[in-house]
């Protein structure tokens, strides 16, 4: 009786730790691929081990009966899965499935360049637009360098793929700017009202953007505000054109930053001769007040307001004769508020508020006078609610109410005044849909109605985007877009439709860590484009016209890929476009429109004398323009445009202060640039037109610049440190 | 003789606590023996998984939490240097998850406290153009805060010494401000002796690299 119950003892004890279980199999992703290194093992317990470079894992346990297998990797969902320990031999051979994210996942890019500092897409950072050579610290100036834009070298802003100028229109934090630039008069170009460091991101959209946004035939130039300052500084510019003061102060949850400059080019006219004469070079003072509060864990609240005045007076071409110059002065006034909130109200909903106002005042005098005055006040919801990984939904809608009075005294004391209101109300509805992480749809429209016009529009939009492998990925972008005419062809009469576009994109990129390449195809018809007749009783307007642009844009960055410690991008822009407008007797390619466009911009850093330099080359092919001495329109050509700029940032201190010393040359080489011709209103007793060339101010200009940040101290090898 | 069934089976039920015991200890030890000799990503791998394995029976021990971080750092580490810094997200985020649950095993532990700081600063690598201004001064102050529990933790001083070290001059790092950190953590690895054979010992190697980096 004893032995056997030894034996049972012995056989149950040996039984026991004889009985293992070989686990085995092969672990894949959804794609098939093998995983290697994946952890696989049984739950709570120590039993696993992790796959080979095959996928294949193979490990035995000792447990019996019912046991969870998990397997884990990065970047894969954890994957679970009941077997049973009964056999000797268990084969299982699971499919993991990997983590949509931010890297992985396909994005929309048919249109935009995006620049950003926290998105993946990082193409132009604030940085980047102020040590670009030739943009002169200027937004518009650096997004002249990216493929889609063309040179209007007289104008300052920005014309996108066949689009005049008031077709692309700026947006801060999704809010309506109605004076982005400067003021101009003819022929000298305008800049940039805002300054490229007010900004964390830039979305520069050359066509087929968001539904948010609407109101712009061709572009829309979408600018983030940053959020709360980083640090408290106080910081004082001294420049050849000026001198600027800021401060700001960080408190724990918020900060306040002023600053304000002053402008006066006339000391700079003195020394560098100008082929224009100045009566009163420009002279401006401009201010700005930064709020920035966070108002929980995850809500922000922001105001900026912008305040500014400028004036200036030269000589201008007479309109009747080109060879007579008359006096021209200029006065400006304008006032920007821009205010917003966000707050991510759960898992799922975000909530975003917004109000603008604005208000320009401007005064011209030349043999005639005209006096503007336009207001702004913009009110904006949108809701966005992440449903889940795969499918967002974003609404809103927008309230404007635009105010524009002008009065026009002629040269014989003619008196005309116009008087315009508008009430606008937008809603837009878009859906992004994940079919996969590597196929995503963007669908969405916007409704809009203008109490002026009398009129509703309806613009659908699609993009859709797959990705091709890790880094390439083709996208396609149709939509609609609408534009209410501007002022001065509103003044004539009533009855004007919308003007509208179509836009049809095609777009190929590949994305690297260090180089980007990225070819995009387009086609936009424009139609009900605004015709205007000079008729003996008066101007007529209607919406007859109509229009195409077509073209193929390139674009190259390597930031450092293959030149060490050097940023360069290559552009290319073709353009085919003719359009039959406003007093166009017959379709024609517009006098801004040039059909190649290039650029190669270059930077370097050189540690040893902490300094970088850069350089721009920009070039136009020859532009249209109409010269009433022969028999077409618009036929004639400019000859080609070319620019070579450069410029040197250096840092350094001056006494105990941080210091960026900072120059540049534009058109270093002094080519010879006409931007078109003016020809006299009335013909020589011959019946020709006398004609001048539109050129430059000056062949070149030159910057140089000192920005002190007070209480910052640099050195080579501690860089800035505050005291 | 029912007296030596009951022996018997007194000593069975003990031996399987202690062979429970001994299992972790014998479990841990190969797989700190593993972490010591990676020399790339799959070694890390490896010893990650086997941290992450322990980990899952052992849920009351801070140490396999604590290694695995340590594993998932040191592979953020190596797809950095091969040029993706976006990468190391992945990584990283897995290494949060393990030292959040380390921190509630053993709250206050200089230990888990430097491999905060150590997290930290790998999130800079993800972009340090824009993602050091955030992290920089947060990892500086966790690993403050970790030589504030323990001044005699030697990975404390040289984990903030890497720090400055790599951070650009331009924002106030460099060699002449590390240096010191970094001798005073070789002073300390130098006297250091390890509890037992699971108690953190890493870093002294690469204190004394980025010493004689700090000191050309």
């Amino acid at each position: 009786m004893k032995k056997p119950a030894f034996l049972f003892i012995a056989v149950f004890i040996s039984s026991f730790l004889w009985s293992q279980t070989t686990v085995k199999g092969i672990v894949t992703s959804q794609n098939g691929d093998p995983v290697i290194g994946a952890n696989v093992f049984l739950k709570d317990t120590y039993d696993g081990t992790s796959t080979e470079v095959d996928g294949r894992f193979e490990f035995t346990t000792t447990e019996t009966g019912e046991a969870i297998l998990a397997i884990t990797y990065i970047g894969f969902k954890d994957f679970e899965q009941t077997i049973h320990l009964s056999a000797n031999k268990v084969e299982v051979n699971p499919q993991i499935e990997e983590i949509p994210n931010e890297l992985n996942m396909v994005v929309i890019s048919a249109g935009a360049f995006e620049a950003s500092d926290e998105k993946k897409a990082v193409m132009l950072s604030s940085l980047d637009i102020v040590t670009t050579a030739g943009a002169t610290a200027d937004i518009a100036g650096a997004l002249n360098t990216l493929p889609g834009t063309q040179t209007v070298g007289e104008e300052g802003q920005l014309f996108v793929r066949g689009g005049a100028a008031y077709e692309t229109r700026t947006f801060i934090d999704g809010l309506f700017v109605q004076n982005p630039y400067s003021s101009r008069v003819p022929d000298i170009p305008a800049r940039g009202r805002f300054s490229p460091f007010l900004f964390k991101g830039t979305m520069f959209s050359t066509g087929g953007y968001s539904a948010e946004y609407g109101q712009a035939l061709s572009s829309a130039l979408i600018l983030n505000t940053n959020d709360l300052a980083p640090a408290t500084t106080t910081g004082v510019s001294l420049m050849t054109v000026g001198l600027g003061a800021s401060h700001t102060h960080l408190w724990n949850k918020s900060s306040l930053a002023v600053s304000g400059n002053y402008i006066n080019i006339a000391p700079y006219n003195t020394i560098i001769p100008q082929d224009r004469e100045w009566d009163k070079p420009y002279r401006g003072v401009d201010g700005q007040i930064i709020f920035r509060q966070e108002v929980s864990e995850t809500g922000i609240f922001k105001l900026n307001i912008n305040g500014s005045h400028g004036s200036l007076g030269l000589q201008t071409p007479g309109f009747e004769d080109v060879t007579q110059t008359n006096p021209l002065s200029l006065d400006n006034n304008n006032f920007y508020l821009n205010s917003s909130f966000k707050e991510i109200l759960d898992d799922h909903w975000t909530l975003w508020t917004g109000i603008s106002y604005s208000d320009d005042q401007e005064n011209i005098n030349e043999l005639f006078s005209v006096n503007t005055n336009e207001r702004s006040a913009q009110a904006k919801v949108t809701l966005t609610n992440n449903v889940s990984q795969y499918f967002k939904i974003k609404f809103g809608g927008e309230y404007l109410r635009n105010n524009f009075d002008e009065k026009f005294i002629s040269s014989t004391g003619e008196e005309f005044t116009t008087e315009l209101t508008d009430d606008y109300g937008a809603g837009f509805v878009e859906a992004d849909i994940y079919l996969s992480k590597d196929f995503v749809a963007r669908i969405g429209t916007r409704a809009e109605f203008s109490d002026m016009l009398e009129k509703w529009n309806m613009a659908p939009r699609i993009s859709l985007a797959y990705k091709t492998g890790e880094k390439g990925q083709f996208s396609l972008a149709y939509g609609q877009f609408f534009q209410t005419p501007e002022h001065e062809l509103l003044r004539f009469g009533t009855g004007l439709d919308y003007e509208k576009a179509d836009h049809y994109l095609l777009n190929y990129q590949v994305m690297g860590e260090k180089r980007t390449f990225r070819i995009e195809g387009y086609f936009k018809k424009y139609n009900n484009l605004v015709k205007q007749y000079d008729e003996m009783e008066g101007i007529f307007t209607n919406n007859g016209g109509d229009g195409h642009a077509r073209g193929v844009d390139i674009f190259y960055r390597d930031k450092g890929g293959t030149l060490k410690k050097a940023d360069f991008w290559i552009s290319y822009s073709f353009l085919d476009t003719e359009r039959d407008w406003r007093d166009y007797p017959q379709a024609a390619t517009p006098t801004f429109a040039s059909k190649h466009n290039a650029s190669i911009v270059y930077k370097q850093w050189l540690p040893k004398i902490t300094s970088s330099i850069g350089f721009t080359y920009s070039y136009a092919s020859p532009r249209p323009y109409n010269d009433p001495n022969t028999g077409g329109f618009n036929d004639n050509r400019t000859p080609s445009y070319h620019d070579l700029s450069f410029n040197v940032s250096h840092l350094t201190n001056i006494g105990r202060h941080f210091t960026v010393l900072y120059a540049s040359i534009n058109n270093i080489p002094g080519f010879d640039n006409t931007f078109g011709y003016r020809y006299s209103s009335t013909s020589n007793p011959d019946g020709s037109f006398t004609g001048i060339p539109v050129k430059p101010a000056a062949k070149r200009f030159f910057f140089i610049g000192c920005f002190i940040s007070i209480g910052q101290r640099f050195s080579k090898d501690n860089g800035v440190t505050s005291d | 003789m029912k007296k030596t069934i009951i022996f018997l089976l007194s000593f069975a039920i003990c031996s399987t606590t202690f062979a429970q015991n001994d299992k972790y200890t014998a479990a841990m030890e190969k797989a700190v023996a593993q972490t010591d000799t990676a020399r790339n990503l799959e070694g890390f791998k490896a010893a990650g998984n086997m941290f992450e394995r322990i980990a899952n029976a052992e849920q009351e021990q801070w140490l396999p939490f604590y290694y695995h971080a340590f594993c998932q750092v040191r592979q953020a580490i190596i797809v950095m240097n091969d040029g993706d810094g976006k990468a190391t997200v992945p990584y990283l985020d897995k290494a949060q998850e393990s030292i959040d649950i380390a921190q509630k095993l053993s709250p206050n532990n200089s230990e888990i406290v430097t491999m905060q700081g150590y997290i930290y600063q790998g999130r800079i690598w993800e972009n340090p153009m824009t993602k050091g201004a955030k992290y920089g001064p947060k990892s500086g102050g966790v690993l403050d805060k970790a030589i504030e529990l323990n001044p005699e933790n030697p990975r404390a001083y040289y984990v903030k010494g890497q720090g400055i070290f790599y951070t650009p001059a331009f924002f106030g790092g460099g060699a002449d401000n590390a240096r010191p950190l970094l001798e005073k953590a070789k002073e300390l690895y130098d006297k250091e002796e390890r509890e037992n054979a699971l108690s953190p010992a890493w870093g002294s190697y690469y204190n004394n690299y980025l010493l004689e980096e700090a000191n050309k």
